[in-house]
């Protein structure tokens, strides 16, 4: 018990002093470093979704542009 | 006489190195701590998908170290930078100016990744403009990659990058005088009080606000970070966060007002030929005095910013207090490329000394360095408007450059009697006459001529 705490409070000041020395004139904001360490991934999975996505979108837009461009050539 | 190296007042936030500035240079001091970094650059700035964001950087020799006369020169390195025309900051920028300046820095982030190396921080004060194009200055923000790490910048860059920008684009809020109050940007749980349900639905926002936001309330102390333990952040979800955001801010449009000047240019008060006077007027001027740098003042989107520039000017900076007409000034300016940089500014209020000392971010009365000022149809807009006694105008004015073009504008124009409608007149040493003598109080009036039927009249001036 006695080691795993001392073990547990070692790492943590270790952690700290890591961060703290490098990172030394900016506050990173502890926040965005968990939100980083638990979902990072969640950003790439979210690339991937978006690059489907915006090519759906896009070819609905592209389809819409492609009306307003003639409606105006009928109107000149 | 030999000038002495000065020390920049904003340059304390590192360590591990300073700026300071000697005989029109700029250079950044690294002191041994810095060492590995500054080695670290001068390997990026040889690769060039990189160097072309970054400021002109060269290391200098030891014939030049010497007239530095630093106390412990064999202790430091120091690079030389190219020098910025003119300093500006992000609570001046327009939005499309801003929304550049986050597309540089992220793209530059991606590409320092691919070669193993990141930056420290995403501040926004880190890029500034060479007229239209954005370029990052802070170097020393630059280290080496070290596989898993997190972007410790990640707060940073959504407060002085993203959260403006979103302001702006999803509530049509004008982030600009917040910014500058705030020093270090828009604060992310400020600004998701203000979002709605909907926005959430975006991915980008619902990341880098909704959710940072919450961590940031949750997990307030650097122990705290023990969650962090054992937790990487690998280099592809790393990338991926930067990309969404570049395809995010890429997708930003600014959310549109109706504006009082966005339509000037288009639907002034001049005719056709009292326009060809006003433009022969100053046209003439500036081929005669061709200056190295014009300061327009209420520059609208650069109309006449743009003449100065066709008569022989070398660059031009604009500042006006509608964002609408300075952004379409900087698009226009991007467009065609001109030496012209528009920013926002209220000349009731302009920007002051702010930051650490008063000294961190410089004021617009100490950042002056311009050759020849052009003030058309804008001393009405404090003398009237703005109740600013005319004398304290015409002080003001000619005090910015040695010389320059002021514009009258006449009580019986229809722009004065729309402003005097509700208020009334009460100026009733408005006139012609003591504008000129209060001219030629200050300064010596070398030309003028009357350009339009109501009695506009431009007057060039020199001290």
């Amino acid at each position: 018990m006695k080691k795993t705490l001392i073990y547990l409070i070692f790492n943590t000041i270790a952690i700290f002093l890591i961060v703290t020395n490098a990172y030394a004139y900016l506050d990173p904001g502890t926040g965005s470093f968990i939100l980083q360490a638990i979902i990072g991934f969640l950003a790439a999975l979210s690339a991937g979704f978006l690059y489907y996505w915006t090519k759906v979108k896009n070819f609905f837009l592209k389809l819409f542009k492609k009306n307003n461009n003639d409606e105006k050539t009928d109107n000149r | 006489m030999m000038k002495k190296l000065t020390i920049d007042d904003g340059s304390f936030r590192d360590p591990d190195a300073r700026v300071a500035y000697l005989n029109d240079s700029v250079y950044r001091i690294v002191y041994p701590n810095g060492f590995r970094k500054f080695e670290l650059i001068k390997k990026v700035l040889q690769i060039k998908s990189i160097a072309e964001y970054l400021i002109d950087t060269v290391e200098i020799d030891k014939e030049e170290l010497r007239l530095l006369e630093l106390e412990n020169d064999e202790n430091v390195k120091v690079f030389k930078h190219k020098k910025i025309d003119y300093i500006s900051y992000p609570y001046e920028w327009s939005f499309h100016r801003l929304k550049d300046a986050a597309l540089h820095h992220l793209n530059l982030h991606i590409n320092l990744l691919k070669n193993d190396a990141t930056l420290i921080d995403a501040y926004s004060y880190n890029i500034q403009f060479n007229n239209y194009s954005p370029i990052f200055i802070d170097l020393m923000s630059i280290k080496e990659y070290s596989e898993g790490e997190f972007w410790t910048g990640h707060k940073q860059f959504c407060e002085s990058f993203l959260n403006p920008l979103v302001l702006k684009s999803k509530l049509g809020i004008n982030y600009n005088n917040w910014f500058k109050g705030n020093l270090e940007g828009i604060d992310t749980g400020e600004l998701s009080k203000l979002l709605k349900f909907r926005h959430m639905f975006s991915w980008n926002i619902f990341y880098n606000i909704f959710l940072l936001n919450y961590f940031e309330k949750k997990y307030k102390k650097s122990g705290d970070l023990k969650i962090t333990k054992n937790k990487k952040l690998k280099k592809n979800y790393y990338l991926s966060i930067l990309t969404n955001l570049v395809n995010f801010i890429q997708s930003l449009k600014p959310k549109k007002e109706a504006s009082v000047w966005g339509e000037y240019s288009r639907d002034n008060t001049y005719n056709e030929e009292e326009r060809k006077n006003k433009y022969d007027f100053i046209s003439n001027y500036f081929n005669k005095i061709k200056s190295n740098k014009v300061l327009d003042l209420g520059c609208n989107n650069g109309e006449y910013s743009k003449l100065a520039l066709n008569s022989g000017c070398k660059s031009v900076i604009g500042l006006d207090y509608d964002l609408n007409a300075i952004d379409e000034a900087y698009l226009i300016s991007k467009k065609e490329k001109l030496n012209f940089l528009p920013l926002y500014f209220d000349v009731s209020n302009p920007s002051s000394n702010i930051g650490w000392y008063q000294k961190e971010r410089k004021g617009f009365m100490e950042r002056l360095n311009f050759d020849s000022v052009m003030a058309l149809a804008f001393e009405h807009h404090l003398a009237i408007a703005k109740n600013i006694p005319l004398e304290d105008v015409v002080k003001w004015i000619t005090s910015l450059a040695p010389k320059g073009i002021i514009e009258f504008v006449p009580k019986n124009d229809s722009t004065i009697q729309s402003m005097i409608k509700l208020k009334g007149d009460i100026f009733p040493n408005y006139n012609l006459e003591n504008f000129k003598k209060l001219l030629s109080n200050t300064a010596r009036i070398t030309s003028e001529k009357t350009v339009s039927k109501s009695g506009r009249t431009l007057f060039s001036f020199e001290k």
